[in-house]
């Protein structure tokens, strides 16, 4: 693909958080791209580096945070522009998603008013105009009616909630949209009714949208291209399509094998174990010089113990991974 | 006690309601008496209705048996009242009226509840005091029990053991610990408290749902090994039908307060929660 069609490269970032005299590299090499119109996927475990990741490309991270590499954004470079150049992107062409709607919804502005505040950041436009844009992009998430215009957050339901943030999202017309678990904390049925919500969204803006995520079942309804993180770093990544039903990287396929529709195959119906990916994370401040999941890895190799895989091609797939590609 | 192993009910619940009276502040107390003053009016609705107004039916008659070492599953809507159940029968709430039994013995008044239901909550981490290290969060629901003997008796190592947790956790804090450990030290909290030589109930409410998919799996894992060792009776309250689908023996559906459908696991994993 030509360099004109991307709207988010971004190459080699790292994000260190320094602890005192700990080190914990987040975010090791990241190297991705985002093309206009696709919904990519951020796949991995919490404590993976997905938040960090998407909070590094706004620029919202503490100054404890050391950043290294580059990311272009329309000609911009993010890691290297002032607040002020920042503040005209964040919310207006770069949106973010929270995770949690009740902490980040204020508890006492009606939610039109905070729909409306984030028009009036990015615009002159008088407060009239900003309150119908709000309403207008509220009633484009599904909350049509006055009394939900006017109404304090906790009066409204998790998914309406949500539908909030979607709208405060939207309502400037971003060009990307970031959404850190926007299903987290709602019921399977609101869930799907909030995926489908920002699928057609960002496809009536023509938006590209990163959706992060730890449940792959999710990404199978809305992503084109699915990445998977552990350990700060991007394990595989490829199209949705293949990275979820063919998955190549020994951590992918544990991830999938720990869905539950998928576990009871070839098992006895009175055995209710799963196939479960032993152990958990390593410690960000005590990564081990190889692999990072070669602790955890059912197919390491010897070779995994002393080096870092480097990303390499197999199909449409990229992976760094030793099973496909030994080091020279 | 008798044999385990023979099909004895665990737990007999009959007739159980709950209701709240809602408290309202003074701007809404000034509309129900214009309600009241339309009513006296129109005369059309009595004053049985009007009390109506401040009262909120969680549980409606709840009746429940449930076999001794088995699953049941209870999914519903949010509202349909599967929390005020469980905290009913877990002893943390009183019951409006009913009976709940556990085996031959009443578990109302709530006081004794504690030794043979127990609850995992809803978010395993968050239910946990960071300030407390690992071997204080385990013996605390034994101190609050003041049941001294036990908690001499009771080995911090073997309850740590007994989730899969490494002794040597016993003195970090549990702000320091993982997720997946947070989870494993929220059920070694719940068996700490019961009688651990008779039966018991665990209550998994939506404890499993806002896992990461690798620790929701261990987690499986590790309920289902400690269902076969201690013959646990496990009620979880869950919104994900594949997850009850895989974890029950039976599955019960909600809605606005009583259970409105019971079947065992093998027909029902097409159909919806919200019947």
């Amino acid at each position: 693909m030509s360099e004109s069609e991307i709207l988010l490269r971004v190459d080699d970032l790292s994000v260190t958080y320094r602890a005192g005299e700990t080190y914990l590299p987040v975010a090791r090499n990241l190297s991705f791209a985002i093309h206009p119109g696709e919904v990519v996927g951020l796949l991995g475990e919490s404590g993976s580096g997905k938040t960090t990741t998407a909070l590094a490309l706004l620029r919202l991270l503490p100054k404890s945070a050391a950043l290294k590499g580059r990311a272009r954004f329309r000609g911009v470079e993010l890691m290297e522009a002032s607040e002020a150049t920042l503040q005209k992107i964040r919310g207006a062409q770069i949106s973010f998603v929270p995770q949690e709607p009740l902490l980040s919804l204020n508890p006492v502005i009606r939610v039109i008013h905070q729909v409306s505040a984030v028009v009036r950041a990015h615009t002159r436009l008088t407060g009239r105009q900003c309150r119908d844009k709000a309403g207008a992009a509220l009633e484009q998430v599904g909350l049509a009616s006055e009394r939900l215009h006017r109404s304090y957050p906790h009066q409204l339901s998790g998914g309406q909630r949500q539908r909030v943030l979607i709208a405060q999202a939207i309502v400037s017309r971003p060009s990307l949209v970031i959404a850190d678990e926007p299903t987290g904390s709602l019921d399977r049925e609101s869930e799907q009714a909030i995926l489908a919500l920002l699928r057609s969204l960002v496809d009536q803006l023509g938006a590209s949208l990163l959706l992060i995520t730890h449940d792959p079942s999710i990404l199978a309804a809305v992503a084109d291209r699915v990445m998977v993180m552990y350990a700060g770093r991007i394990v595989e990544s490829g199209p949705q399509a293949e990275v979820l039903e063919a998955p190549l990287h020994p951590y992918t396929r544990g991830l999938l094998e720990c869905l539950l529709d998928t576990a009871q195959a070839g098992r006895t119906p009175d055995d209710r174990h799963v196939r479960a990916i032993e152990g958990s994370l390593p410690d960000f401040s005590s990564l081990p010089p190889g692999c990072a999941f070669e602790p955890r890895c059912q197919d390491r190799l010897p070779c995994c113990r002393e080096a870092d895989p480097v990303t390499v091609l197999s199909g449409a797939q990229q992976i760094a991974c030793f099973l496909y590609g030994l080091p020279q | 006690m008798d044999s385990l192993n023979s099909p004895r009910r665990a737990l007999a619940v009959h007739g159980l309601t709950k209701t709240y009276h809602a408290q309202r502040s003074w701007l809404s107390l000034k509309r129900i008496e214009f309600n009241w003053s339309l009513c006296a009016r129109s005369k059309k609705i009595d004053s049985a209705r009007m009390s109506y107004l401040s009262v909120v039916h969680a549980l409606r008659g709840v009746d429940l048996e449930l076999p001794a070492g088995k699953t049941l599953a209870i999914v519903g809507p949010s509202g349909s009242g599967k929390s005020t159940l469980a905290r009913c029968i877990a002893g943390l709430l009183q019951p409006t009226s009913g009976e709940i039994w556990f085996g031959d013995q009443s578990l109302l008044p709530a006081r004794a509840a504690h030794r043979y239901v127990q609850l995992v909550f809803q978010d395993p981490g968050a239910s946990l005091n960071p300030r407390f290290t690992v071997a204080d969060a385990l013996l605390e629901p034994l101190r609050a029990a003041q049941s001294s003997t036990r908690s001499s008796c009771f080995s911090v190592a073997e309850g740590l053991q007994q989730v899969g947790l490494p002794a040597a956790l016993a003195n970090r804090l549990t702000s320091q610990l993982s997720g997946g450990q947070k989870a494993r030290l929220a059920v070694a909290r719940a068996l700490a408290a019961l009688d651990p030589d008779g039966p018991a109930i665990l209550i998994l409410d939506e404890s499993l749902g806002s896992m990461d998919l690798c620790v929701r799996a261990q987690m499986i894992n590790l309920l289902v090994d400690l269902q076969d060792q201690r013959a646990l009776t496990y009620i979880l309250i869950s919104h994900d039908v594949s997850l009850a689908a895989h974890m029950a023996d039976e599955i019960a559906v909600m809605a606005e307060g009583i259970i409105v459908k019971r079947e065992p696991r093998v027909s029902w994993t097409g159909i919806s929660p919200h019947v």
